[in-house]
């Protein structure tokens, strides 16, 4: 986590943050009277292919950008709601986990060649894995606060983002990345060519286990949300619970994969792919 | 058009006891007039504020407030930089346009896709100018000092305080009409 600090001090990571937060607000505020999926509240939303995009490309200044530009979005799309605050928490971990769980990838990303571009099957596997763990994480953090505030109900708030997050991710994303990342690479704005490795991000621990947690915390806050919002502990289907056992259940519920999400990034590190300079 | 695809999109998302027609229930009508409302008083105080309020009055209000100038910088930028990324889009649009691109036919999906190749000439000249802009901030010493000043002075003016009390009066007599149980809709189910 330290890097989400320290990456203010570069003037290069600042500008990057406004850029990732105007293209995400722009990308955002261009389709907010499209297609509606929840009034006030959500939309389909092609632009959520940028935070992964950044995320990867440029790491912290990616999870920064999108955290701001989807309040920028909100305030200028007329969206702007108490689920706003906890937007501003999961579009940042939309970015956030993706570069963070790029080299803790089981192998699947080679450390001979840790640059952030499906270039190869085994990069767009890793890519697939983190972009739907992402689209997870994202969807938990938003409707777990949702469902508490009162304001739309997990089961049906959390598919829709899943949803929204994974279709132009997994479309538009990988072409995106490959087109992008030569260019990017070429004008030394690949977040890893800005900050320094021992200074500025954090050692980490564990990083494989905490990739694993990651994705359980993602897939079991979503699974065991839905589950408990769909039926079990009194909750009834696409409402909010009843009574005092099923308002706690999705609360409670999803309360320890939300820490687990939250322990995972502490630790993940993301020093392992800085990398002498390679060109592909 | 947003008002009508409110109240209708609502119905489908709630419901109530007196039945109109069809899915619309006079409770979920009145619910979806109501978030309308509420949507379109954000739009309307978005518009009021970007046309009323220059970024860098916005900037330093929030650094007075106690955000780091640079985070505050880097959110003015990005506001700043929304309306060119819009040109940006439309003028890299007119020149595909210029060279036989259809943008304009087919439906909503078709549209979208027709649109994604426009994407790269946008992102890359984007990032090309951010580069720029980078070193041109660092070339003039952007973030050196931990602190820094600004040429605009801001003060607390006899309007600021008239307008804070005239919000605090009102927020306290929302907050007073929210506990006495106002503007519940009885009979409302909201999904």
């Amino acid at each position: 986590m330290k890097e989400v600090f320290s990456m203010w001090k570069h003037t290069r990571m600042i500008i990057l943050t406004a850029l990732s937060a105007a293209i995400f607000a722009a990308g955002l505020i261009a389709f907010k009277g499209g297609l509606v999926l929840i009034p006030g509240i959500t939309e389909v939303r092609p632009a959520n292919v940028i935070p992964v995009l950044f995320g990867l490309l440029f790491g912290p200044a990616g999870a920064w950008g999108a955290a701001i530009g989807n309040v920028i979005g909100d305030i200028f799309g007329g969206t702007l709601s108490p689920v706003s605050i906890f937007g501003f928490f999961g579009n940042f971990y939309l970015a956030f986990v993706a570069y963070k769980m790029w080299g803790a990838m089981f192998g699947l990303v080679p450390k001979s060649d840790l640059s952030p571009t499906t270039n190869s099957m085994r990069k767009l596997y890793a890519y697939i894995v983190i972009t739907l763990t992402a689209a997870a994480a994202c969807a938990v953090i938003i409707a777990w606060y949702a469902d508490l505030s009162g304001v739309v109900p997990f089961a049906a708030l959390s598919v829709i983002i899943f949803i929204n997050n994974c279709i132009v991710e997994l479309l538009l994303g990988p072409p995106l990345l490959v087109l992008l990342y030569p260019r990017v690479k070429k004008w030394g704005l690949i977040w890893t060519d800005i900050m320094n490795r021992e200074e500025d991000v954090s050692k980490g621990f564990a990083k494989g286990i905490g990739a694993l947690f990651m994705i359980i915390g993602s897939f079991g806050g979503l699974i065991v949300g839905l589950g408990i919002s769909t039926g079990l502990y009194a909750q009834k289907m696409f409402s909010f619970g009843e009574g005092a056992s099923g308002k706690m259940g999705v609360w409670l519920g999803v309360l320890p994969f939300l820490l687990l999400i939250l322990l995972a990034g502490f630790m993940l590190s993301g020093r392992e792919q800085f990398t002498e300079d390679e060109e592909d | 058009m947003l008002s009508i695809s409110g109240v209708i999109l609502w119905c489908l998302f709630s419901k109530g006891e007196t039945k109109i027609f069809w899915i619309f229930d006079l409770e979920a009508v009145q619910y979806g007039i109501a978030r309308t409302f509420l949507i379109l008083s954000m739009i309307t105080s978005g518009m009021i504020f970007i046309s009323t309020t220059r970024n860098e009055e916005f900037v330093q209000g929030m650094i007075k407030l106690g955000l780091p100038y640079k985070v505050g910088f880097a959110i003015s930028t990005a506001l700043r930089l929304v309306p060119t990324i819009a040109g940006s889009v439309v003028t890299i649009g007119q020149a595909q346009r210029s060279r036989g691109l259809d943008l304009d036919s087919g439906n909503i999906f078709q549209r979208i896709r027709k649109n994604v190749p426009l994407l790269i000439p946008v992102f890359i000249s984007m990032i090309r100018n951010a580069n720029l802009l980078s070193m041109a901030l660092e070339s003039k010493g952007f973030g050196a000092q931990p602190e820094r000043t600004f040429y605009l002075e801001l003060k607390y003016q006899k309007a600021d305080y008239f307008v804070m009390v005239i919000m605090f009066i009102l927020l306290g007599a929302v907050i007073y009409l929210w506990i006495k149980g106002y503007g519940k809709i009885p009979g409302l189910i909201r999904f």
